[in-house]
């Protein structure tokens, strides 16, 4: 009903009690609403919505957990900073401005400790309180689940996930094709999936 | 692109490995960011990936396996006991307190095969047929690994295995092994 009437061009209807909970608003209005005076419940809420999605940006980029939990901390004090400031440029595309932030962290050197220290110190207290990592999964759950593969789909699975293998280095070590690979792989991970669902773990 | 992306696992997979075009990684990056649902599914797919790491650096699983995982599982500091069993022989084997996985390389020729099956019993049990295990013909070896969280509960017995090739020239057995394992422990330091 509230996000009938939403019109983020004007100032009382961002502050309307219909609309109190943050995480009921899109990535624009959330961005408005940071960039038009402190907003913790909304600067909160852009930290729980893109936390885990910076952090898995991170893991793909960096395949390190530290280092994307930097990232995650980085991204967050700079686009906080930025939306603060008033110099988004379109804050309806929240998200575009967030990967690009993500994009341009991971390239570029990091910054000066003074400058990340200030940083923290007015940005960092928010980003800290969110915790992007998510919940894990039960691995005796998974090793049930893993021991119903069959042989080869388990080998697959194994050398992609722990050896870090390609389907093309995997399908030469198994005699096969890179697009073999691919499709055992996939019905692998779905049959996984299943099997962890019916013993009731999200995945 | 649509949120029919959170149900194309492959496509998601294929991101998480770095095997997806850049031009196409690139714009599922742009949909990630703007989709909670398929940033949730990835998610899913990140902890898949993390379970399955864990389970193989504790030696929890049993498969053949190409020697590649287990050359990089040794690179990683796991200590693994290994045996080279060869066709005709008994080896003798067993688990020591500190092993984390077990390996049987199973030397083979296996030119000409297109298709492997282990076959494996004790005494006079029934056969446990493991169809199409994976295989490497030039490494001429086919590497049994299992896991010690189980080894550790065998009692003393002998384990029987055979090779079954299938190929242009029809079924073959590529080799028969047998590992005496012992309850109490293992044979002098074979580790790996």
């Amino acid at each position: 009903m509230g996000l009938a009437r939403y019109r983020p061009d004007v100032d009382e209807e961002l502050r309307s009690p219909e609309v109190d909970d943050p995480r009921a608003l899109d990535d624009g209005v959330l961005a408005s609403r940071i960039a038009r005076g402190r907003d913790r419940p909304a600067e909160l809420e852009l930290c729980r919505r893109f936390a885990p999605r910076i952090r898995l940006y991170g893991l793909r980029h960096l395949r390190e957990e530290a280092a994307a939990q930097d990232l995650v901390q980085d991204v967050l004090i700079a686009v906080l900073d930025r939306l603060r400031s008033g110099t988004v440029h379109d804050p309806g595309r929240l998200a575009s401005f967030v990967l690009g932030t993500c994009r341009l962290t991971v390239a570029n050197t990091r910054r000066g400790s003074a400058r990340r220290a200030a940083l923290l110190a007015s940005a960092g207290g928010v980003a800290a309180a969110s915790d992007p990592a998510p919940p894990r999964l039960d691995v005796d759950h998974l090793d049930r689940c893993l021991e119903l593969l069959a042989t080869r789909a388990r080998a697959v699975v194994l050398l992609t996930f722990y050896a870090g293998e390609g389907a093309d280095g995997i399908a030469r070590q198994l005699g096969t094709t890179a697009g073999n690979v691919r499709v055992v792989r996939h019905r692998a991970l779905e049959r996984l999936r299943a099997c962890l669902q019916a013993r009731g773990e999200a995945a | 692109m649509s949120c029919a992306t959170a149900d194309d696992l492959r496509l998601l997979v294929d991101y998480w490995t770095g095997e997806l075009p850049e031009e196409e990684a690139l714009r599922l990056e742009e949909h990630l960011f703007a989709c909670a649902a398929c940033a949730a599914r990835l998610g899913g797919v990140e902890q898949l990936a993390t379970g399955l790491r864990h389970l193989a650096r504790s030696g929890r699983f049993r498969s053949v396996v190409p020697p590649s995982l287990v050359d990089r599982l040794a690179a990683d500091g796991a200590r693994i006991r290994t045996y080279r069993l060869v066709s005709g022989a008994v080896t003798p084997c067993g688990v020591a307190a500190d092993d984390e996985l077990l390996a049987a390389r199973l030397g083979a020729d296996l030119r000409g095969v297109q298709r492997l099956d282990l076959v494996m019993w004790q005494g006079g049990g029934a056969e446990e047929l493991v169809p199409d295990v994976p295989f490497d013909a030039a490494a001429g070896e086919v590497i049994l690994a299992e896991r010690v969280d189980r080894a550790r509960a065998y009692p003393t017995h002998r384990l029987h295995l055979r090779l079954v090739g299938h190929g242009a020239g029809g079924e073959r057995v590529v080799g028969e092994y047998a590992l005496d394992h012992d309850a109490a422990g293992p044979p002098p330091e074979r580790r790996s």
